[in-house]
């Protein structure tokens, strides 16, 4: 017998037992599996604890019970072996995995209830990145980025949505839409009553001639951004309290630094008076939108938040993602982008601050409105994408997805890119025809469709569930990817 | 009788794409056109369009299709400037930016005429290319 097998049997001696209690002495069994070349010896996957565990009834992913509760990977996990689907490679992630989502289901109720505090009096729905989507995230990171990672923290640091919290934004008002056509000042001018009929009319999706349209036409955009941050606005208070509050607490700054970078004058008042604001300490924000899209952060509230960086000196990256960037800025105008290489749903709108928890958890906070489309909208992308998060209903929908030829893919990036703007316009009070799906298109890909799809697959999960216990599964059941 | 001089109008040596300059000596002339742009156009009283300038990024050591400077002017404050990087997603669908100074025109310029800035720069327009290579 060789070392190295004889070290292998010693292994499978030490650990041979019920495989839901943990290995007594996981320094020892780290060190014998660390033995290099382990994994190049053994043939048999099931010997070295390759299996499968049942995450949820349609959803699966490997994992090892051998090396389950050590404390970091058994070995280096590689970028190129886990492209090349490495059973050993994968299941090692799949353990990564699996200790990260407890984590993060045992910091939940702590998250919960820090941001709650936060955003106190907003409708906020706050929940633990499960293991299959810590498991996907892990292995697209590692692969895109070619990254190797060797402990558990390596892989924490890339999950920056660990908990994830929803802030549900109230839809305008036809009050709210009035006072601002009142009081918006364009060109420094405010809006005639004329053209303030006409607006009106137009939002209400009533018929109005091509002359009217031309009069008022400049107004539509502006008018509409003011709109979404008059919606957005109490919401992006509480952040930007929560992060200049943060600051001063770890008096990285100061009130009169944060005067003198021009920050808001009502938002310095609020942080003198107001004794009830909660610190929040956040990073990276994203302010996602479609083609025609209107995010929920203004160029304005975007400003504040850079302002913030400057006078904590802390870096955090804005990012925006929109099919309609302002390509002059970088001297490409005219230029047409590649719509299949969209990395992000088409029409995608929402907004999305990174925070860090006080116990050092990695938060993403997004902020949507009441528009439906955004629970079921990334099916497309997790279609496209071929991400293992999609049950096993969603099949049919996935498939007809994968058949688009790039121009039908294109047509439908459109027609998803539109739906978005819709239910995103009705949100502000802005009313328009309903996109209809391109003629000669399945149609399982209608936006109707996807709904139902995934209001059957929800109450699908919710009966599956009732007595399901994620398990390992049996040893002979291989993960077959 | 015309001579006409052996010109080979075929024969064009193209060193197009061939000797692009690194992104260091490209930031050293952006910094250039902005400051002296900072200078002849930012007012601390009156109104000024935003002042854009930008590079396209042939250099290896930066994922990104375009970097893009721009000055804009605090609407509510016409003595304060905001200068700000940018960089622009290969698919032109994904912008990243941070601030670099907010201030009075003399700020602008004080900074855009430091030795330090340019490598400082570059640092975080590093860092941002790797964010953005991530996305």
């Amino acid at each position: 017998m060789s070392l190295v097998s004889k070290i292998v049997s010693g292994a499978k001696t030490f650990w041979y037992g019920d495989i839901a209690t943990k290995t007594i002495n996981p320094s020892k069994a780290e060190r014998l599996l660390k033995y290099k070349g382990i994994e190049k010896v053994l043939g048999n996957q099931s010997d070295i604890g390759v299996t499968t565990f049942r995450i949820k009834p349609d959803i699966s992913m490997p994992m090892n019970v051998h090396t389950r509760y050590l404390t970091n990977p058994a070995i280096e996990i590689k970028p190129n072996l886990l492209k090349n689907k490495n059973q050993f490679q994968q299941a090692e992630l799949g353990n990564i995995a699996l200790r990260l989502a407890e984590k993060y289901e045992q910091s939940l109720p702590g998250a919960k209830k820090e941001i709650q505090d936060v955003f106190e009096g907003f409708n906020v729905s706050v929940r633990a990145k499960g293991a299959n989507s810590v498991f996907s995230k892990l292995e697209r990171v590692l692969i895109k980025k070619k990254q190797s990672i060797k402990t558990d923290e390596e892989a924490r640091q890339i999950i920056l949505d660990a908990i994830g919290g929803r802030i549900q934004l109230a839809d305008v008002t036809r009050k709210d839409v009035v006072e601002t056509l009142n009081s918006i000042r364009i060109n420094k001018q405010g809006l005639s009553n004329r053209e303030k009929k006409l607006i009106l009319k137009l939002f209400n999706n009533e018929k109005i001639t091509e002359k009217e349209l031309n009069a008022i036409s400049g107004y539509i955009k502006p008018i509409k951004i003011a709109l979404a941050e008059k919606q957005s606005e109490p919401v992006f208070e509480k952040f930007i309290l929560g992060g200049l509050k943060d600051a001063l607490n770890r008096k990285v700054t100061t009130l009169e630094e944060l005067e003198k970078v021009g920050i808001r004058k009502d938002l310095i008042s609020k942080l003198k008076t107001d004794q009830n604001i909660k610190p929040l300490k956040i990073g990276e924000v994203n302010n996602y939108k479609g083609f025609d899209g209107v995010s929920y952060f203004s160029d304005r509230q975007i400003n504040e938040f850079e302002k913030l960086q400057l006078a904590t000196k802390e870096r955090f990256d804005i990012i925006t993602c929109s099919e309609n960037i302002d390509l002059a800025k970088y001297g490409l105008e005219g230029l047409s982008k590649n719509a299949k290489d969209a990395i992000k749903p088409s029409g995608y709108t929402t907004a999305q601050v990174n925070a860090t928890l006080k116990d050092g958890t990695f938060a993403e906070i997004q902020v949507r409105g009441s528009g439906p489309f955004g629970e079921y909208e990334h099916l497309k992308y997790d279609s496209v994408l071929g991400k293992n998060t999609l049950g096993e209903i969603y099949k049919p929908y996935s498939q007809a997805v994968k058949n688009l030829t790039p121009e039908e893919m294109t047509l439908y990036d459109e027609y998803i890119s539109k739906t978005y703007d819709y239910y995103r316009l009705k949100e502000l009070n802005i009313h328009i025809p309903k996109p209809e799906l391109p003629s000669g298109f399945n149609p399982i890909l209608s936006e109707e469709s996807m709904k139902n799809l995934y209001n059957i697959n929800n109450l699908d999960q919710k009966e599956k569930l009732i007595g399901f216990i994620p398990h390992v599964e049996t040893p002979n059941k291989m993960f077959m990817g | 009788m015309i001579k006409f001089n052996n010109i080979n109008l075929k024969k064009v040596n193209n060193l197009k794409g061939q000797f692009s300059m690194s992104i260091e000596d490209n930031l050293t002339d952006i910094l250039k056109k902005v400051k002296q742009r900072a200078e002849y156009e930012i007012s601390d009283t009156c109104f000024y369009r935003p002042i854009n300038e930008h590079i396209q990024t042939k250099d290896s050591k930066i994922f990104g299709r375009s970097i893009a400077f721009t000055i804009t002017q605090d609407e509510t404050a016409a003595n304060r400037h905001l200068l700000e990087v940018s960089i622009l997603h290969p698919t032109m669908m994904i912008e990243i930016k941070r601030p670099i100074v907010v201030g009075s025109k003399d700020d602008i310029v004080k900074l855009l005429s430091q030795k330090n800035t340019a490598p400082n720069i570059l640092k975080e327009i590093t860092q941002m290319s790797e964010k953005l290579a991530s996305q």
